[in-house]
């Protein structure tokens, strides 16, 4: 295959940018430019991503975030070559893609996930829920622990009341952290999963952010550990799905 | 529900990005064009939906009864013995004996730094339990509140919160 164009995001023309900046393969990372925007690119050889391409994607998206706003691009993204980059992705998509980057401008996401600890989360159940404290006990004295159907009774109404759980849970950590952003995202959580949120904020405000976490962290307890991860391009705030221009396929 | 303060002044630093942080994002978020380059994505499972493992199952279920019976509370009766009460203090947290195929994939690429297919299964177990939207070329199955979500997600789906006062513009 002929060697195509890798696109990592799109930043602004003028926008400072980290000098030698390789990407995947090790190939240089270079722009192409139209209408005061510009698609960062490379060229790629091969017609199969890999793992380590991952990684090479973030690399250059983190080293360019450091310096300007970026609105990254989903991995994978490959076109043409550049023409394709300029008259199939930027231009048809100028006016959008401006207004997007305009609106990133200072702004910073940052991941606030919870995962529950087994323990302390059925602690809350239990005390919670008079219904799972009666059956638990109920349970326990019976030779065997109850029947398998009895457990799974017992087992679906705890599934039901850790939802109940992570419901409350979620709304507490969004409570306290919606007035300190400019947006958060709530992604779908799976057990054992309790919260996953993305926030964008100003980055200057982002140690306000902090104290947020600090006092979600002490309105959940032990039942809760949260992992509190950035900043990050806002690539949860940043998601669009262009379209591109005839032709541009390699 | 009552948020009591923490003491003044903490704040929580946010840890730097590593890739297993922000792998999620790189292969379901952010600027997506509608249709690519066919590019072949190897040393990374294709996940289809049918690889999910689910939650509602019968196993699960009679995991969290036993775990739930197991706990030791004080106002239960006394007859738990000590080695009952050991374990209980210790198995706590016990990590989800379903693990989905999308966090096979993340131990995958985020094992070392070497070449893909080498076992990652050095990931802490905080890897291994994040939400599950999955990637594949065809589009996206995260349900965040995105224009291309797919349809079927559930009501606990995303939901975006603003602040009454937007940024200075």
């Amino acid at each position: 295959m002929t060697s195509a164009v890798y696109v990592y995001g799109v930043v602004p023309e003028s926008g400072a940018r980290p000098a030698d900046l390789t990407g995947v393969d090790g190939e240089q990372v270079e722009p192409v430019a139209h209408g005061g925007l510009a698609a960062l690119t490379s060229r790629l050889g091969h017609d199969a991503l890999t793992a380590r391409d991952i990684r090479a994607h973030w690399r250059v998206l983190e080293q360019v975030f450091e310096h300007t706003t970026v609105l990254p691009m989903r991995f994978g993204t490959v076109l043409e070559n550049e023409q394709a980059v300029r008259e199939g992705l930027l231009e048809p998509n100028a006016e959008h893609l401006s207004e997007l980057l305009a609106g990133m401008e200072g702004l910073v996401q940052l991941n606030v996930k919870g995962r529950y600890v087994e323990e302390p989360l059925l602690r809350e159940v239990v005390r919670g829920s008079p219904a799972v404290a009666r059956a638990r006990e109920r349970l326990n004295k019976l030779p065997g622990a109850g029947s398998p159907a009895q457990q799974i009774a017992l087992g679906q109404l705890v599934e039901s009341e850790i939802g109940r759980v992570r419901a409350s849970d979620t709304d507490a950590a969004l409570r306290i952290l919606v007035p300190l952003a400019v947006e958060i995202r709530e992604e779908t959580a799976d057990h054992p999963a309790a919260f996953s949120l993305a926030c964008l904020v100003e980055r200057r405000r982002e140690p306000e952010l902090g104290k947020g976490v600090a006092a979600v962290r002490h309105a959940l307890g032990d039942r809760v550990e949260i992992r509190y991860v950035g900043p990050l391009p806002p690539f949860s705030f940043a998601q669009s799905d262009l379209t591109i221009g005839s032709g541009a396929w390699a | 529900m009552a948020v009591t303060a923490p003491r003044s002044g903490y704040l929580e630093r946010p840890r730097p990005s590593g890739l297993a942080d922000v792998i999620e994002v790189i292969l379901d978020k952010g600027l997506v064009i509608d249709a690519y380059v066919r590019v072949s994505l190897i040393g990374i499972e294709i996940l289809t939906i049918d690889a999910r493992i689910v939650i509602a199952s019968v196993d699960t279920y009679l995991r969290f009864a036993e775990a739930v019976g197991r706990l030791n509370i004080a106002q239960d009766d006394q007859s738990e013995g000590l080695p009952q009460l050991i374990e209980s203090m210790t198995s706590g947290g016990a990590e989800s004996k379903t693990k989905g195929a999308i966090e096979g994939v993340k131990d995958k690429l985020t094992g070392d730094d070497d070449d893909d297919d080498s076992d990652g299964g050095s990931g802490s177990s905080s890897r291994r339990s994040r939400s599950r939207s999955a990637s594949s070329s065809s589009g996206s199955r995260s349900r965040s509140s995105s224009g291309s979500g797919s349809s079927g997600s559930r009501s606990s789906g995303s939901r975006s919160r603003q602040r009454k006062d937007s940024k200075d513009s």
